[in-house]
């Protein structure tokens, strides 16, 4: 992918992307030596936001995996397409073909053959980012099948024997840290951890994300959160999405001011849990009147 | 190795960088330092926080390696201005050392009758004394300078008398457990977060907090102020080393009440991790101080053979052979046939550590169970792994609280600190 940091920050700008120094010079790392880029970091603070941003930066087409548990090598990577194959089978035998070898010889070629993500984004004429998104959920089994594709740039299909990639695709994968993954595949990797943003980058992003936002109003939301993120006795801590949400129910409510009255009746939008809204109910004081 | 572009002193310096990175523990492969040398010719050394930071994106592949890796870079590359400063602050730390000394030796020529000659390392340690320990020494020295028979074994008896306060004032001081020079965010870490690969850094840290704690209950005797009988054999043995004179008179001491222990442990799927964490605890620890036994449930309850505690290691597999393997929890039924076996396990001097989450099904069943043992044991302890802070959501926690010492022991630190502060004290 051809780009240099500041071209990555101004496209960066334009998504309305809220970067730092370190995930800029990172992005930049990972692909100059051409590795793919594992990003941590808890659930919302905008990973998978980073490959959106990427491919836009790049002008490539992005090509997404969530992965989740029992994901194998036919969802993630090729499937031969069975009804075709049947269908193929009467269509040849119709026309009068008896011979097994000739009803059965072509079968197992590429035109039968489903790409599901991963053998999509290596045999992609053009260079494409691939987003495997929250490898964390999926078995250790499919590390391993992520290994010959990450470092070998290919896919061993048995019937057809080895595909190499096209192109090289630019390969981000999230993870919320459910699990730890293996050396292996980290070692692959280069890595960033993104952290919950301080008040100042979560003020940036409210107002980048909710338009026509009070910026005091911002303010006092992203001061709130960064409160019930600091209070060890919530146990969902709320993530930028969710603080985006609340500010958005509070707009809509026409709030210009978060009061505890309002923060009490827009809860839901902050926390999913209702122990948690129970601890916030049980002591507001932090909230103004 | 050469790499090409790349100057030879740079080559050397990033392979000593890698080096000192491994010795941290961080894992680096030559793909790795081929990478680093590609970033250092694409940026070159001017600008410290973008080699800093591309440098961490291929070395470190975690928060706790990237938290080693600052420290190492922060070593390695260390500039002229911090240099100047850590000269100065080992100078500054010299001369307080040296203050020390010159404080402890007008100490020691202000209060001895007698001058004497004591050897730098007993200086060391009399610093570090507290004042009541100070005092103490001071008497003795100056009993023993008195009278010169016993003067050559006065020097190695001081550096014993001394660096036996020192452990003993460590022991007992605010912090029953040391924290391992060696120890990272892993022992203050919830244990339920402590990862797959983690596991065999955390039971040697569980080994070295076990080594440190047992030195305080090792004693097979309590101290008492009350003296026993004159022992004379013992007398008469420790006569010979100072020339047949009874210099130090050795009395009888009252062996300790051993408590009976029973451990009930929760073995179902969320609490199996943090069980074999806390049975090694206190396993480890039971070795030296008493008599316990075992008893292992989920959904049923089964007794954990001597032998099997001594194989730690094949924990697990022991669990799966029970039957209890991947089950549910039911702490009423597990309290109910212990606490109605024939003939009775538990008595009036038994302990009873539970090591469980509190979440089971039947809380009425399991609370009144509780309330039966309460009235047949010395004391029921409750290991419990969730976090205090949490406990007031939970309702079988309140319920059982009257009945329990509970403990938090949501971290390997507090386990440790509750394993070594209520069960051997």
């Amino acid at each position: 992918m051809n780009f240099d940091m500041e071209n990555l920050k101004r496209i960066m700008d334009e998504e309305k992307y809220i970067y730092d120094e370190e995930l800029v010079t990172t992005l930049y790392v990972a692909n100059l030596l051409g590795r793919p880029l594992l990003v941590e970091g808890a659930a919302g603070v905008g990973k998978t936001e980073v490959a959106k941003a990427l491919a836009k930066a790049g002008n490539r087409e992005l090509i997404r995996l969530q992965c989740h548990e029992g994901l194998d090598e036919s969802k993630a990577l090729y499937e031969w397409n069975y009804q075709k194959q049947l269908l193929s089978i009467q269509i040849r035998m119709k026309e009068g073909g008896q011979d097994p070898e000739a009803l059965t010889g072509s079968l197992f070629s590429k035109e039968y053959l489903l790409e599901r993500p991963l053998l999509k984004s290596i045999r992609s004429e053009e260079p494409v980012v691939l987003l495997i998104d929250e490898i964390d959920k999926a078995d250790e089994e499919f590390e391993a099948l992520l290994l010959e594709v990450l470092s070998e740039m290919q896919v061993t299909i048995p019937e057809l024997g080895t595909i190499k990639a096209k192109s090289k695709p630019f390969v981000v994968l999230t993870s919320n840290n459910t699990r730890p993954l293996s050396e292996a595949l980290k070692r692959r990797c280069a890595y960033l951890y993104i952290q919950y943003p301080d008040v100042e980058k979560e003020v940036r992003i409210l107002e980048a994300k909710v338009p026509d936002v009070e910026k005091s109003l911002a303010r006092e939301v992203a001061e709130a959160v960064k409160t019930l993120r600091d209070n060890e006795d919530i146990i969902k801590k709320p993530s930028v999405a969710e603080s985006i949400d609340w500010l958005g129910a509070l707009m809509a409510l026409g709030v210009s001011r978060l009061d505890r009255a309002s923060a009490l009746r827009t809860l839901g939008f902050v926390l999913k849990n209702n122990e948690d809204i129970e601890e916030v109910q049980n002591d507001d004081s932090w909230l103004a009147e | 190795m050469m790499i090409a572009g790349l100057q030879n002193k740079y080559t050397e310096n990033l392979a000593v960088f890698c080096n000192l990175l491994r010795l941290a523990g961080i894992p680096v492969g030559i793909a790795d330092v081929i990478d680093a040398a590609r970033l250092i010719l694409e940026f070159g050394l001017v600008d410290e926080n973008t080699i800093r930071t591309s440098f961490a994106s291929i070395f470190a592949k975690s928060q706790n390696e990237k938290k080693t890796f600052n420290e190492v870079f922060d070593d390695f590359f260390i500039n002229e201005s911090q240099l100047e400063e850590n000269v100065h602050r080992e100078k500054a730390m010299e001369l307080e050392n040296e203050k020390k000394m010159e404080s402890a030796r007008e100490d020691l020529s202000k209060h001895l009758e007698k001058p004497m000659e004591l050897e730098k390392n007993i200086m060391d340690a009399y610093t570090g004394l507290s004042a009541e320990s100070r005092e103490q020494v001071l008497k003795y020295l100056n009993l023993a300078t008195n009278n010169d028979r016993y003067a050559p074994l006065s020097s190695s008896y001081v550096q014993k008398v001394i660096d036996r306060r020192i452990t003993m004032d460590a022991l007992h001081g605010s912090e029953s457990v040391r924290v391992p020079e060696n120890a990272d965010d892993l022992l203050y870490r919830n244990i339920s977060e402590i990862r797959e690969n983690e596991i065999p850094r955390a039971i040697n840290l569980i080994r070295i907090l076990v080594r440190q704690t047992n030195g305080a209950i090792t004693r097979k005797y309590k101290r008492s102020g009350k003296r026993g009988r004159l022992d004379f054999r013992k007398t008469i043995h420790e006569s010979l080393k100072t020339g047949g004179s009874f210099y130090n008179l050795e009395y009888k001491r009252r062996p300790r009440n051993k408590k009976k222990i029973v451990m009930l442990c929760d073995v179902s799927s969320s609490m199996l991790q943090f069980s074999e964490f806390a049975m090694r605890f206190v396993k480890s620890m039971n070795d030296i101080s008493g008599f316990s036994e075992t008893y292992m449930f989920s959904e049923g309850f089964v007794r954990v053979r001597p032998m099997d505690m001594d194989r730690m290691e094949i924990f697990e597999s022991n669990v799966r052979k029970s039957g209890l393997w991947g089950k549910g929890t039911d702490i009423g039924n597990a309290l109910e046939k212990l606490g109605g076996q024939k003939p009775s396990t538990l008595t009036r001097n038994t302990v009873l550590l539970v090591i469980s989450d509190t979440k089971t099904t039947g809380s009425a069943k399991a609370e009144n169970a509780m309330r039966k043992i309460y009235r047949n044991v010395e004391e029921i302890i409750w290991l419990n792994p969730i976090p205090k802070s949490k406990w007031k959501h939970m309702k079988t926690v309140n319920a059982f609280l009257p009945y329990c010492k509970m403990l938090d022991c949501s971290t390997l630190h507090n386990l440790a600190r509750a394993c070594a502060e209520n069960l051997f004290r």
